[in-house]
C-alpha cells in the first residue's frame, strides 16, 4: 500500500546531528534516519537503545563450547574408546582447539544470522529507497507524512530548512517502512 | 561528531576529498568498462588456473604416484603450498580485526581487499589436503557424522575420526575460518554494495539489488552493523591466531626434530602476518596505481604496512635464533643436527641453501626498512615484498622437507624435488588466485566506502589543515599548547 | 558543536599522598617481619630463602619493565588514546633501579643455592653430562656477565626513555617527540632480545636439563599481564581520589581490554607450551610439568584458573571494564595469579636440586630421576613441601609491594602527571571507545 514520506537531506552529518537535537526537542517524532556510513552518537541522539547482539553471541558460542565437549566426550569415551598415542580416552588438552573452534564458529554464525534476521535483509527483500544518494553523500532524516498534518508538515520542513537541510522533498513509498522503533521490535 | 585528531599525524584521506568523491572515486573500476589490461591480466590469470585444474585432475586420476613423495619425505611441496597459502590468509584478519582493536585507523585503506585475498588463499590452501589425500570422493570421512561404516545401527556403530588428531584440528580450524573470514568481509561488503545498487541502473540494480539483501542504511542497521563487526573482530582475533598455530601443531605435536618446539605456534602466527602483509603489498601496489586509488591507500597506509613487515620479520628473526640456540642449548643429539647439519652450516646437507633462501629473505633484507626513505619506496617495497613472499614459501619448505629429509634413521635419509605435476598445480593455485582477486575488484568496491567516509572527517587532508590552523591561532591568543599548528610533521619525523 | 574546542589538560602534580606512604612503609615493614620469620625458620633451608627472593626481586622488576614495554609499544605504535596514561606505567619504570640492584645482589649471593649448575661439582655429577655440554652458558662467568650487561641495559635505556618524556614537559616543539620514538625503537630492540635470553639464564636454568623455546615468550608475557593489572590499579587510584580528571570510562575501558587480551593471549602461550610438551611426551621436557603436576598441583591449577578464567569471564562484556571496581579486583587476582606464575617457574626446579645436592648419598641420580618419585629422602621431602608458600614467601611478596608502591609514587610525585606538550594529548582526552 502507498505510503508518503516526508525526507529531509543534508549533506554533512554534523548538521543532520543539530536537527535531530532540535526537532526531538520539539516533540516531533522521527520515523527513521539514514546515512551512508555509522555516524557516531546518532544512536543517543535518536534515542534508541543498546543492541543486544553481543547476548546471542555469548549464547551461541557457550553452546559451541558445550556441544563440541559433548560429542567428543560421547563419541570417544562411550559409544567407541580408542587409545591413540598412549593418551588416555578423555584426552581434554588434545580437545581443545575443536572446543574453542567450534565456540568461534557457532558464535559467529549464530549471531550473523540473528544480526540478518533482525535487520530484515534477505536476498528475496524487494527493497526500496527514501532517495539513491542517502547511501552516497546525503543524510536523510524520514517522517510519517500519513501520521501529521499539513500544517505539521510544513513546520517541520521549515525547521529542516533552518538547520541547513539541502533538499527536501515528499517521497511515496509502494509499502510502508517500519519505523525506528519497529525495526527494533 | 568525530574526535580530535592530532595533526602532527599524516592523513589518510588525501586530495581535500568530500563525501561525493569518495563514492565516485571508490565506485569507478566497478562501473566502468573493464579496460583491455584487466582483460589481458584476467586471461592470463584464468589460463594458468585452468592448468592448475588439469594438473589436479591429472594427480586425481592417476593417483598420488604423479608426484615425487617417497617413504622419507611423505610432506613435500603439497604441505608447504598449504601452510604458505593459509599464512598469506592471515593478513586479511589481522587487518581487519586486530588493527581495529587496537585503533590503527589506516587499516581502512586495505582491510576490504585484504579479507578478500584471506578468503581466495584459504581457497587455495584448502586444495592441498583434500587433493593429497589421494581418494578425495572420500574426503567427507574427515567429518564427524554418524556413518554406517561399522555397521548398521548408526548411533551405537559409527565409526568416527581421531579427535586427538591435530590433522583434524585443522579440518575444523581452517573450515571455521574459511566460513568466519566470509561472514566478516561480506557482512562489510553489504553496505558498499548498495551504494552500487543505488548508482545503477537496469539489469545491474537488479543483481545488486539481490547482493546486497535490502540493505538501506537505516540507524538501526548501522547500530547492529557496528555491534556485528565489533563481535566479529572479537572472534576473529584469537581464531587467526588458533589457526595457524593450529597448522603449528600439524608438525609440533610430533617428536621430529625441527618440528616438535615450543615456539611454532607464536611464530608461525608471526610469520603468517609478515607473509600476508607482503602478498597485500604486492597485490595492492599494483591495484591503487591502476585503479587510481592513491589518495585512499597512501604512503602513509604503505609506510605502516612495511613497519608491521618489519616487525614481523624480526620477530620470526628471533624465533629462528631461538631454534638454533635451544637447538644446541638442549645437548640433543638429533636437534643439533637438524639445526645446524641440515640447515644452517652451510656445506654440510643438501638442503643449506634453502635454510639461508629463508634468512635472507624473511630476516636480513626486512631490516631495510628500518630506514624512513626505504619504508616510503615504492620500488624497493615492491621488490621486498616479492623476496618475503619468497622466504616465506621457503620457511616452511625448510621446516617440512629439511626436518623429514633426516630422520633418527640415516638409512632412511632421503632428498625430494618435485615433478612437474606439483609445480603445476602450485602455479595453478596462484592462478585460480589471481582470477578470484581480479574478478573481487570488478564486482566489488576494493576499499571499504563506508569506513573510508567514517574516518574522513578524522583523517583527511583538509580537516587536519584546518585543524592546524585552528591550533595556531589558539596559541597565537595564548590558549594552546606548544605544539599547535603543527601539520603532518610525522611524515618528516623518523 | 564543533569539535575543535576539546578539552587541553592542564599541568598537574601530584603530592605523595601521606596515606599511600604510611601504606607503603606498614608493607615493607609487615612483609620484612614476616619474611625475616621465614629466614629464621629456614636457616637450614637457603635454596628456599634465596628463591624467594630471586622471585619476588625479578618479579616486581618486570613488572616495571613491562610497563615501560608497553609505554614504548604505545610510542612507536602512534597511539593517541593513552597519552593520559603513560606517566603512571612511566613512574611505575621508577622502580627499575633498585629493584635491578637488589636482584643483581640476590643472584650474586644466591647462585650457589639457587642453581643446580652453580654447585661446585656440578658438572662432575650430571650423569647425564648436559651441564658440561652446555659451557659456557651455565657457567658463573658467563652468567655474572650477561646478568651484568642485561641490567645495566635494562636500566639505562628504561631511565633514558623516562628522562626524555619528563623533560618534554618543559620543551616545546616536536623534538623530544621524535626522540622518544627513536628511543623506544632501541629500547624494544634491547628488550626484544634480552627479554628471552636473560630468562633463558635466570629462571630456565633452575632446571638445567629442561628447555622450551616458547619459554621466553611466554614468561614476557606473564609478567605482561602483571605490569598492566598494577596500571589499573594507580589509575583507579589517583582517579577515585581527584587525580586525572580527564581520565574517564573511556580509558579505564581500554586498559580492561589489554588486561583482558593479554590474559587471554597468556593462556594461549600457557596452553601451547604445555600442550606441545604434554602430546609429544619425551621424557626430558615432561619432566618439567610432572613436577608441578603431581608435586605442586594446587598452585597448578591455581595458576590457570586465576590466570584465564577471572579475567576471561569477569571483563567480558563492555559494562565491566568500565566497572572500576571490578577491574580492580581482577587486576588484584591477576598480579597475584602471576606471582605464583613466577613461583612455579622457580621454585619447583631450585628445591629439587636443594634435595638432590644435599642428599649426598643419591648422588647417582640425577635430578629428574628423584623428582620422579625416587624415595631417597628427596623424595618425600618434596612432598611435604607440595604448597610451599609460607612466612617467607608471602613476606617477602609484602615487603618487595611495598617498596615497589614507594618508589613508584615517589617517582609519580616528582613529575606532572599530564604530559603537557604531548602532540596526542588532545586526543587522549577527546577519546571515546567508541570511534574507531
Amino acid at each position: 500500500m502507498a505510503h508518503k514520506y516526508l525526507v529531509g537531506m543534508f549533506d554533512d552529518e554534523v548538521p543532520m546531528m543539530n536537527a535531530i537535537e532540535k526537532v526531538r526537542a520539539a516533540g516531533i517524532a522521527i520515523h527513521d534516519a539514514v546515512t551512508p556510513f555509522p555516524v557516531h552518537g546518532i544512536d543517543d541522539a535518536l534515542g534508541a537503545k543498546e543492541s543486544r547482539l553481543h547476548t546471542a553471541g555469548f549464547v551461541f558460542g557457550a553452546t559451541g563450547t558445550a556441544f563440541a565437549l559433548f560429542c567428543m566426550t560421547y563419541i570417544s569415551v562411550f559409544d567407541w574408546p580408542n587409545v591413540f598415542g598412549g593418551k588416555p580416552y578423555f584426552s581434554l588438552p588434545a580437545w581443545i582447539p575443536i572446543s574453542f573452534e567450534l565456540t568461534v564458529l557457532f558464535c559467529g554464525v549464530g549471531t550473523t544470522i540473528v544480526y540478518y534476521l533482525r535487520n530484515g535483509m534477505s536476498i528475496f527483500n524487494d527493497v526500496e529507497v527514501y532517495d539513491n544518494r542517502l547511501s552516497s553523500d546525503r543524510f536523510g532524516l524520514i517522517f510519517d507524512l500519513e501520521s501529521m498534518d499539513s500544517g505539521e508538515a510544513d513546520r517541520v520542513s521549515g525547521m529542516l530548512r533552518d538547520f541547513g537541510a539541502v533538499e527536501i522533498k515528499t517521497q511515496e513509498m509502494r509499502n510502508r517502512q517500519p519505523s525506528m522503533d519497529e525495526q527494533a521490535s | 561528531m568525530s574526535a580530535y585528531t592530532s595533526p602532527v599525524r599524516e592523513p589518510l584521506v588525501t586530495g581535500s576529498k568530500t563525501y561525493t568523491d569518495i563514492s565516485n572515486d571508490i565506485c569507478k573500476p566497478v562501473e566502468d568498462r573493464p579496460s583491455l589490461m584487466f582483460m589481458i591480466a584476467l586471461i592470463i590469470s584464468a589460463s594458468v588456473a585452468v592448468m592448475g585444474v588439469v594438473c589436479i585432475l591429472y594427480t586425481i586420476w592417476m593417483g598420488i604416484g604423479t608426484w615425487n613423495l617417497h617413504r622419507t619425505i611423505g610432506w613435500g611441496w603439497d604441505i608447504t603450498n598449504f601452510v604458505w597459502w593459509i599464512g598469506i590468509g592471515h593478513a586479511g584478519t589481522l587487518i581487519s580485526a586486530i588493527l581495529l582493536l587496537f585503533r590503527q585507523k589506516w587499516r581502512t585503506g586495505v582491510n576490504r581487499s585484504a579479507e578478500a585475498m584471506t578468503i581466495f588463499a584459504v581457497m587455495c590452501a584448502g586444495l592441498f589436503p583434500l587433493i593429497h589425500m589421494g581418494r578425495i570422493w572420500d574426503a567427507m570421512f574427515i567429518f564427524p557424522y554418524p556413518n554406517s561404516r561399522a555397521g548398521d545401527d548408526l548411533l551405537v556403530n559409527s565409526l568416527w575420526p581421531n579427535f586427538t588428531s591435530p590433522l583434524l584440528w585443522d579440518v575444523f580450524a581452517i573450515s571455521t575460518y574459511f566460513t568466519i573470514s566470509i561472514l566478516f568481509w561480506y557482512t562489510g561488503l553489504v553496505p558498499d554494495l548498495a551504494l552500487i545498487r543505488d548508482r545503477a541502473t537496469g539489469w545491474r540494480r537488479k543483481i545488486y539489488k539481490v547482493v546486497s539483501f535490502g540493505w538501506t542504511g537505516t540507524a538501526r542497521q548501522w547500530q547492529r552493523f557496528e555491534s556485528l563487526s565489533l563481535i566479529l573482530a572479537g572472534l576473529s582475533t584469537p581464531l587467526v591466531l588458533s589457526v595457524h598455530s593450529i597448522v603449528s601443531f600439524d608438525f609440533a605435536t610430533s617428536v621430529i626434530p625441527g618440528w616438535h618446539t615450543t615456539i611454532l605456534p607464536p611464530y608461525f602466527v608471526a610469520g603468517a602476518v609478515f607473509s600476508g602483509f607482503a602478498m597485500v603489498l604486492t597485490l595492492m601496489l599494483i591495484a591503487r596505481s591502476v585503479l587510481g586509488l592513491k589518495d585512499y591507500i597512501t604512503m602513509a597506509h604503505i609506510e605502516s604496512m612495511n613497519k608491521v613487515i618489519l616487525l614481523t620479520g624480526s620477530i620470526v628473526g628471533i624465533a629462528y635464533t631461538t631454534e638454533l640456540f635451544m637447538a644446541w642449548y638442549s645437548g640433543n643429539l638429533y636437534e643439533v643436527h637438524q639445526f645446524f647439519e641440515s640447515r644452517a652450516a652451510f656445506g654440510s646437507g643438501p638442503y643449506n641453501w634453502a635454510y639461508w633462501m629463508m634468512m635472507g629473505c624473511n630476516v636480513i633484507s626486512p631490516q631495510i626498512f628500518w630506514f624512513k626513505w626505504a619504508r616510503r619506496n615504492i620500488a624497493i617495497t615492491f621488490i621486498m615484498s616479492i623476496f618475503i613472499n619468497i622466504g616465506m614459501w621457503f620457511e616452511r619448505f625448510v621446516i617440512i622437507v629439511i626436518s623429514l629429509s633426516r630422520d633418527f634413521m640415516p638409512a632412511s635419509w632421503a632428498t625430494y624435488s618435485p615433478t612437474w605435476v606439483e609445480i603445476g598445480i602450485f602455479v595453478g593455485t596462484m592462478g585460480i588466485f589471481m582470477t578470484l582477486f581480479l574478478i573481487f575488484i570488478k564486482v566489488a568496491p576494493v576499499v571499504a566506502i563506508a569506513e573510508v567516509k567514517s574516518i574522513l572527517k578524522s583523517q583527511g587532508d583538509q580537516y587536519l589543515a584546518a585543524q592546524a590552523e585552528e591550533d595556531k591561532r589558539e596559541r597565537e591568543l595564548g590558549t594552546g599548547g606548544s605544539l599547535s599548528g603543527a601539520f603532518h610533521r610525522d611524515k618528516d619525523g623518523i | 558543536m564543533s569539535h575543535h574546542h576539546s578539552v587541553r589538560p592542564a599541568l598537574e602534580t601530584y603530592d605523595f599522598s601521606p596515606g599511600v606512604k604510611k601504606l607503603s612503609l606498614v608493607l615493607m615493614v609487615v612483609g620484612a617481619i614476616l619474611f625475616a620469620l621465614g629466614v629464621f625458620t629456614n636457616l637450614d633451608f637457603p635454596a628456599r630463602i634465596w628463591t624467594t627472593l630471586l622471585h619476588n626481586s625479578y618479579y616486581f622488576l618486570a613488572i616495571g619493565m613491562t610497563a615501560m614495554f608497553y609505554v614504548t609499544a604505545q610510542t612507536i605504535g602512534y597511539s593517541g588514546w593513552v597519552v593520559l596514561v603513560s606517566r603512571i606505567p612511566e613512574a611505575m619504570g621508577g622502580s627499575i633501579p633498585v629493584m635491578a640492584v637488589i636482584f643483581g645482589l640476590t643472584l650474586i649471593f644466591g647462585v650457589e643455592h639457587i642453581y643446580e649448575w652453580a654447585k661446585p661439582g656440578a658438572i662432575e655429577h650430571d650423569l647425564t653430562g648436559l651441564i658440561g655440554k652446555k659451557q659456557p652458558f651455565l657457567s658463573k662467568g658467563f652468567f655474572f656477565v650477561a646478568s651484568a650487561i642485561y641490567l645495566v641495559l635494562w636500566v639505562v635505556l628504561t631511565q633514558w626513555v623516562r628522562k626524555n618524556s619528563y623533560d618534554h614537559d618543559n620543551d616545546e616543539g616536536l623534538s623530544r617527540y621524535f626522540t622518544a620514538k627513536k628511543l623506544s625503537m632501541l629500547f624494544l630492540f634491547v628488550w626484544a632480545i634480552t627479554s628471552s635470553t636473560a630468562i633463558w639464564h635466570w629462571f630456565m636454568s633452575i632446571d638445567p636439563h629442561w628447555f622450551s623455546t616458547l619459554y621466553g615468550w611466554y614468561t614476557f608475557c606473564s609478567a605482561f599481564v602483571a605490569g598492566l593489572a598494577m596500571t589499573c590499579l594507580i589509575v583507579i587510584h589517583l582517579r577515585s581520589n581527584g587525580y586525572l580528571k580527564y581520565i574517564t570510562d573511556e580509558h579505564i575501558h581500554d586498559l580492561g581490554k589489554w588486561m583482558f587480551a593479554f590474559s587471554v593471549a597468556w593462556t594461549y602461550l600457557w596452553f601451547s607450551q604445555f600442550m606441545l610438551i604434554w602430546y609429544a611426551n619425551i621424557p626430558e621436557e615432561t619432566g618439567y610439568f610432572y613436577d608441578r603436576f603431581n608435586n605442586y598441583q594446587v598452585l597448578f591449577f591455581a595458576n590457570f584458573v586465576i590466570n584465564f578464567l577471572f579475567p576471561f569471564l569477569l571483563l567480558m562484556t563492555a559494562r565491566a571494564k568500565r566497572n572500576f571496581r571490578l577491574v580492580s579486583f581482577v587486576a588484584v587476582m591477576v598480579l597475584i595469579g602471576h606471582w605464583i606464575d613466577y613461583y612455579l617457574l622457580a621454585f619447583p626446579g631450585a628445591i629439587k636440586n636443594s634435595h638432590y645436592m644435599t642428599s649426598g648419598a643419591g648422588g647417582d641420580h640425577h635430578s629428574m630421576l628423584t623428582m620422579a618419585g625416587g624415595g631417597h629422602g628427596a623424595g618425600e621431602a618434596v612432598q611435604i613441601f607440595n604448597f610451599g608458600i609460607g612466612f617467607l614467601e608471602i613476606g617477602a611478596a609484602i615487603m618487595f609491594l611495598g617498596l615497589f608502591l614507594f618508589l613508584t609514587f615517589s617517582a609519580l610525585a616528582k613529575h606532572s602527571l599530564v604530559p603537557v606538550n604531548h602532540p596526542f594529548l588532545r586526543e587522549s582526552a577527546d577519546h571515546s571507545t567508541h570511534s574507531l
